[in-house]
């Protein structure tokens, strides 16, 4: 089977390499049989590397521990689903997971576009095999996930402990997906920069995929934030460490894009600007691949020395460089018909929204290269940490959330006092009283107060657009309330959809301002039967109790959690030790509720003693980060929804009469 | 044109904000980031400042009170071509005798990360105080998050793996 996996990546590249030739000799001789044979490359790369993945799950599930890979991140102790999850826990495992879901993208591309685009096909069919050769190569040439060893190990060394954990098997999916599909929008850039179609009919065709590069990206990050929270046991979620920042840096820009795309649609401004953010976008991908690649900047989970970074390198600096050279050599045609206006006007808050955004991307991507930067000039290597993140970001957040609520209601052009008034009139009030309820209830904390004064002036402008929205509705067309809203929702899904990701990203703010700010921390050794309080809440240690399997040990320790002398539940947070890899791991246990969450870890436990070390933390509102993410999701998926509906109602009209209404 | 020459200076006043910004945050949280042998060179050079120090745990010399989550060790150099991503870009380099032996007590108060034992690679953050670095932090770093024990199976037929 590996030899058939690894027949399917060299066929795969060499594929990659007819279709990437013909396609682009196709474009530039008009030649339509080399650009139809290109397409086919496409199609027949997606099939290889298919089967090449499928090559790799199959050694893995049947345990064949003779291919080093196998050996080097499985075990027979090793749960299924953890077993797929190793596909993508190794390097090499996770370059060929990218190269696929870029397979997989291509041949969607190619399927949607089968009848359009036609000058710009071969353009993108080709940018993107160069993608996915250049990934193929590594996987060929440098580093090949179906090696076989000398020997059969009689049992393979396991996945990593700190990745045997639920959110592990769908972040990285998900992070990947979110890369991954920056490539689409790129390559529709590249091939409008080369035909010199520089209309935005690139950006109509590749909306959709921007929107779900975004959604993913946003997932992926919250799900990264969700497995530090509960795998790692510091009671945060987001440490500025040089891998998250490889995983935020492409959300800003990818932000900045869907934002500043608008001004393009509506006013034909800033094409240039639309451009770099889209080639930044995927350039940083490729850079984050290379950060956590590399080593050249130590991170806490740094990945490997593996020798991939010179590679990667050099692929960014290919990519930037075609890139800059077409963009530079079409510039003259990207000349924008018309100019801003007034500062107050939905256009200057949108170019601020992205200057900030980007202002964040750059600060971000300035604290992680930092220590190599200081190396070239002064010799020493001098890093940056949480604080300078959190210092440099905090006002540019705060900014951020003001023009959230400023972006979508203020008039385009130039706003009029009345309208300004009518719009924010309203929001800034209630603005201005949640920010004197929490300074009277929250204490003098500069941040915070402005902050949750700030979102509500956001969430309340929200508030005002549906309400407004569904009362003219009511009133024009009679519909009751719930009618109203959802059908107002329903004709304006971009709009709508977009304001319930603001609501998301308001609630995801005020969750990390207050689990950050006003997060109590507390650390006791106890003997069985010591109690320990924390905010409203006492803890009462009780011993531990011991699991053991073939896999794994399990110490858990019995907590008895009492709030206001109401008893609340036994937690069980757990120190475990994992056989096969000889590790051990910490395991805390969280009492979630909307105001707080309770976490404990179990710092350490004495046997012969019984006594233990609790350290507990009460993070406040940390449950509105997680819920606040699933408002996004929700509200990008009301974006994405036209997509779906449109192809079944194509599908639906192709249908017999009897069979549309079953579907 | 008055006007656009408006928004360039706006825009370039938001620039200029954000650059002060990280300049000054830069000046007020960096810390130098070396190795203990690096350190060694010049311990008096870095008296006052905040230090990052990668280096190596020092086989028996952990001392850990779990009542009191005190934890005292001994930092060592890293034996050059064993570290992992910290080590620095001079691998082939061998170490000058006195740097090699260089040995910096360290102090620190809280839980043991999990993966902290004897001969670990460690990452500490804080300063020197009377040749004792206090900890406010420490890391432990595993040679990689992917790679861990990746010689395991290598060992057991002498060494016939596959580097990473």
């Amino acid at each position: 089977m590996s030899e058939i996996g690894r027949l399917a990546i060299v066929l795969g590249f060499v594929v990659a390499l007819w279709g990437i030739g013909a396609s682009v000799l196709g474009a530039l001789r008009r030649d339509r049989d080399l650009v139809a044979s290109g397409s086919h490359a496409a199609y027949a790369f997606s099939a290889l590397v298919g089967i090449a993945v499928a090559a790799l799950l199959y050694l893995l599930l049947t345990h064949d521990f003779n291919v080093e890979y196998v050996a080097s991140y499985s075990s027979t102790t090793l749960p299924v689903w953890y077993t797929i999850s190793a596909l993508w826990g190794g390097m090499k495992g996770s370059l060929l997971w990218w190269t696929f879901i870029l397979a997989v993208c291509n041949a969607i591309v190619q399927a949607q576009n089968r009848a359009k685009n036609r000058d710009a096909m071969p353009w993108v069919t080709a940018v993107l095999l160069s993608v996915g050769a250049f990934f193929l190569s590594l996987l060929v040439f440098v580093t090949d996930p179906f090696e076989r060893l000398s020997f059969t190990p009689a049992e393979g060394s396991d996945l990593n402990p700190l990745l045997q954990n639920y959110w592990m098997t769908i972040h990285p999916p998900s992070l990947y997906v979110g890369f991954v599909t920056t490539t689409v929008p790129f390559a529709f850039a590249i091939a409008a920069l080369a035909t010199g179609k520089l209309g935005d009919n690139w950006i109509r065709t590749t909306r959709r995929w921007t929107i779900f590069s975004w959604f993913f990206l946003t997932l992926g990050n919250l799900f990264g934030a969700a497995w530090a929270y509960v795998v790692l046991g510091w009671g945060g979620y987001w440490a500025w460490d040089p891998v998250e920042n490889a995983a935020f840096m492409p959300w800003l820009t990818s932000t900045a894009f869907l934002h500043s795309v608008m001004i393009q649609e509506k006013k034909d401004m800033l094409k240039v600007w639309n451009m770099v953010l889209v080639i930044l976008t995927f350039a940083l991908t490729i850079f984050g691949t290379f950060l956590t690649r590399s080593g050249v900047i130590s991170s806490v989970h740094s990945f490997t020395q593996s020798g991939m970074g010179p590679f990667f390198m050099g692929f960014l600096l290919f990519v930037l460089a075609v890139s800059i050279g077409l963009l530079a050599w079409r510039l003259p045609m990207l000349k924008s018909r018309n100019e801003l206006e007034s500062v107050f006007s939905r256009e200057a808050a949108f170019l601020l929204n992205n200057l900030v955004l980007v202002g964040i991307a750059f600060t971000v991507f300035w604290g992680t290269v930092f220590p190599v930067i200081s190396e070239w000039v002064r010799g020493v290597k001098i890093t940056v940490g949480p604080p300078f993140f959190n210092r440099v970001n905090a006002p540019l957040a705060l900014a951020l959330v003001l023009l959230m609520g400023i972006g979508p209601v203020i008039a385009w052009r130039r706003a009029s006092w009345q309208s300004l008034k009518r719009s924010f009139l309203w929001p800034t009030a209630t603005g201005l009283a949640v920010g004197l309820a929490s300074l009277l209830l929250a204490g003098g904390n500069f941040y915070a107060v402005v902050a949750f004064s700030l979102s509500a002036f956001a969430l309340t402008t929200v508030w005002i657009e549906f309400w407004r929205g569904m009362r003219v509705r009511q009133a024009m067309l009679g519909e009751p309330a719930w009618t109203a809203l959802s059908r107002l929702v329903g004709k304006n899904r971009r709009r709508y959809g977009g304001y319930v990701v603001h609501v998301g990203t308001a609630m995801v703010f005020i969750g990390i301002v207050a689990s950050s700010v006003f997060k109590l921390e507390k650390q006791q050794g106890l003997e069985p039967g010591g109690t320990v309080d924390i905010g409203p809440y006492t803890l009462r240690y009780d011993g531990v109790r011991t699991e053991s399997d073939p896999h794994v040990d399990k110490t858990l320790a019995q907590v008895f959690v009492t709030r206001g002398g109401k008893p609340v539940g036994t937690l069980e947070p757990e120190k475990r030790f994992y056989k096969r890899t000889k590790q051990p791991t910490t395991e805390v246990a969280i009492w979630s509720t909307l105001g707080s969450d309770l976490y404990v870890v179990l710092g350490s436990y004495d046997a012969p003693s019984k006594s233990a070390v609790l350290q507990v933390f009460l993070n406040p509102l940390m449950a509105w980060m997680w819920l606040g993410g699933v408002v996004m999701a929700l509200g990008t998926a009301i974006c994405m929804w036209p997509a779906w509906s449109e192809r079944t109602a194509t599908v639906a009209a192709g249908l017999p009469a009897g069979t549309r209404t079953a579907s | 044109m008055n006007r656009k020459r408006k928004f360039l200076l706006g825009s370039a006043i938001l620039v200029a904000a954000i650059g002060t910004l990280v300049w000054t945050a830069v000046r007020e949280t960096s810390a130098y980031f070396m190795t203990v042998d690096e350190w060694a060179v010049d311990p008096g050079a870095h008296a006052d400042a905040s230090l990052r120090l990668a280096g190596r745990v020092t086989q028996g010399s952990v001392q850990w009170d779990p009542k009191t989550l005190d934890l005292a060790f001994v930092l060592m150099p890293i034996p050059k071509g064993q570290g992992g991503s910290h080590e620095g870009r001079r691998a082939g380099e061998t170490l000058p005798i006195a740097t090699a032996e260089a040995r910096l007590p360290v102090s620190y108060n809280g839980i043991l990360p999990d993966m902290f034992a004897d001969g670990r690679d460690v990452i500490v953050e804080g300063r020197v105080v009377d040749g004792v670095f206090h900890a406010k932090s420490l890391l432990t770093t595993c040679p990689s998050k992917y790679e861990a024990d990746k010689q395991a199976p290598a060992q057991e037929a002498g060494g016939n793996g596959s580097p990473a």
